[in-house]
């Protein structure tokens, strides 16, 4: 068995992108793939999971934005602050760079390596309104979306999707984003016949597949995903409709 | 300790319906026969009903749901499962979506393919007949009781539920409200096992399963000087609870004739075989999923098979207790 404890290093360099958002490089060494993640744990606190938005040989980064007291904590650390980290956990997406790929709010950070790797493929990234935008600077190619129109597009990353699908004819759409996105994104890429991979998250507790907290129609988001094939999810009971949350309570997520 | 890359690349559907039982491991347990006596212990993959489905495709010869209170919980926080190396440390806390939401997520067991058994813990001997009198209506195989959780305030060790007066009055309240078979969970390393197995018996325990997670124990960063878990303590699984879990169910084998789920640091088909010589009826597997994956059950199964061919050993029955205290 191996020995998986947490390693406690300290946060490198921080880069704000707002008030409730930022990127954080910790040197942490590691064979990261793109779509694998990291257990980030603030001692004291408490532990979650985060995308790995970049890496280099002996570093990673992490993409955080504030959504609760674990990310809102992590946000709020100075350069020299101290977190754990463990992993890197879970598949990655397979690598294609004749790609489309489409982000959803803090699941950017999670597509991010692939928008790296593949500069020349489109991204279209969609959040809830202009002060949300993360990453804009270091891609500032991706098209933007925002519900309220403050920024880029008024609409959904998904709108254009179909008609840029038809055009473009990739090989593979990627996603990460809320599931409801997340589901219309997969069946899009059905309808016009392209693979998808998408990126999905639950509350996680091993992150070694044993614990089954992150369940998600029998198969372990965190072991068996979170990248996983968009066509197969479709067929997957609980995907988009709900997630367990820390209790094992059942939480709807919307899909219709 | 990372699943195999080449097991776990098997999709979920391939292994859809049950295995075909390897001939020779075939348990009787809950008074029906269990295809093989590996069982999934509480507290790993017991989350969901697909969840559980996906081990019973996978080989277990049984499995435990996590085990249910009267009332949701959400357990301690994170850091709550890690693996260190010799072994896993858990202070999971039996966080579970409570009685309500259990009896709708099992209550249609079709599709599982093998038998079910619901796990329940409570704080008051009452809170286990209420749990015990809801899941009586439910197609739950059998019950367990675990009294000897080391790591959660109010329930098991933490609570003094691992006397024999308390397993005593467990047992007759629950035993009031159900007629499935009841089987108690005992601590590891418990120096009053013999007195725990005669309350079980004078109770009306039907089995008893062996053992625990040991604990508390704790590991700390030096880095940060806080322990690693975010309870601060917890109970230690894998390998090295092996010896303590192949002794317990050993003595327990010498003194009772109830059957035993012998769990605790299983992880191959020799391990296994170990824990039948021993006088197990059933062995429970936990930390073997970190280790070898979902596949566990299956890999084991095959390595028991392929070790009783090569002994000609044709059925676990010659075997069972072979090596238990006199």
């Amino acid at each position: 068995m191996r020995n998986d404890l947490p390693r406690v290093l300290p946060i490198a360099r921080r880069e704000p992108h707002s008030a409730n958002a930022c990127s954080l490089r910790i040197g942490y060494e590691c064979a990261f793939l793109p779509g694998q993640f990291v257990m980030v744990w603030l001692p004291g606190v408490d532990e979650k999971p985060f995308s790995v938005s970049a890496h280099g040989p002996d570093w990673i980064e992490l993409t955080v934005k504030r959504l609760g007291p674990v990310s809102g904590q992590l946000i709020d650390l100075p350069e020299g602050g101290l977190v754990g980290v463990r992993g890197p956990y879970g598949r990655s997406f397979d690598l294609e760079s004749e790609c489309v790929i489409v982000g959803g709010g803090v699941g950017i950070a999670a597509v991010a390596p692939l928008i790296e790797r593949f500069p020349h493929a489109p991204v279209l990234y969609g959040e809830n309104s202009a002060p949300d935008f993360m990453l804009t600077q270091r891609f500032p190619h991706m098209r933007l979306f925002s519900i309220d129109g403050s920024r880029g597009e008024r609409g959904f990353p998904t709108d254009p999707l179909p008609e840029l699908l038809d055009r473009r004819k990739p090989k593979i759409v990627y996603a990460c984003g809320p599931e409801v996105m997340l589901a219309k994104v997969a069946r899009i890429a059905r309808e016009a016949g392209v693979r998808s991979q998408i990126s999905l998250e639950r509350y996680m507790k091993c992150a070694m597949g044993v614990c089954g907290q992150c369940c998600m129609d029998g198969r372990r988001v965190c072991v068996d995903g979170p990248v996983f094939d968009g066509a197969a999810l479709l067929e997957a009971r609980d995907f988009g409709f709900r997630r367990l949350d820390k209790s094992g309570t059942w939480i709807p997520l919307g899909r219709r | 300790m990372a699943n195999n890359p080449a097991i776990s690349t098997l999709q979920v559907g391939a292994a859809a319906g049950a295995p075909a039982p390897a001939r020779g491991l075939e348990t009787p347990l809950f008074g029906q026969k269990l295809r093989n006596p590996l069982i999934l212990a509480s507290g790993v993959l017991g989350t969901a009903k697909s969840l559980l489905q996906r081990v019973g495709e996978n080989g277990a010869g049984a499995v435990t749901i996590k085990s249910i209170s009267l009332a949701p919980r959400m357990g301690h926080p994170n850091p709550t499962v890690l693996s260190f190396g010799p072994g896993m440390i858990n202070a999971v806390g039996y966080s579970n979506p409570g009685l309500m939401e259990a009896c709708k997520e099992y209550g249609d067991l079709r599709g599982v393919p093998c038998p079910v058994i619901g796990s329940l813990i409570g704080q008051k001997a009452e809170e286990f007949a209420q749990i015990a009198a809801a899941f009586e209506r439910l197609d739950f195989a059998a019950l367990e009781i675990p009294v000897s959780c080391p790591h959660t305030p109010g329930f098991g060790k933490l609570a003094r539920q691992d006397t024999p007066e308390s397993v005593l009055q467990i047992l007759k309240i629950v035993r009031s409200e159900t007629l499935k078979p009841v089987f108690i969970k005992v601590p590891a390393a418990a120096q009053n096992l013999d007195e725990l197995v005669a309350a079980s018996e004078e109770g009306g325990a039907s089995g008893i399963t062996a053992v625990n997670t040991i604990g508390p124990g704790m590991l700390i960063d030096i880095e940060c000087r806080r322990p690693y878990l975010g309870f601060g303590f917890g109970g230690v699984s894998g390998p090295a609870l092996k010896p303590l879990a192949v002794y317990a169910v050993a003595c327990i084998a010498a003194r009772s004739r109830l059957p035993i789920i012998g769990t605790g640091g299983v992880m191959t088909g020799a391990d296994a075989i170990e824990m039948i010589m021993a006088g197990a009826t059933g062995v429970g597997l936990g930390t073997a999923v970190l280790d070898r994956g979902i596949e566990a059950f299956r890999l084991i199964a095959a390595e028991m098979a392929e070790w009783m061919a090569a002994h000609n050993v044709a059925s676990l029955d010659e075997i069972r207790g072979a090596a238990r205290m006199k």
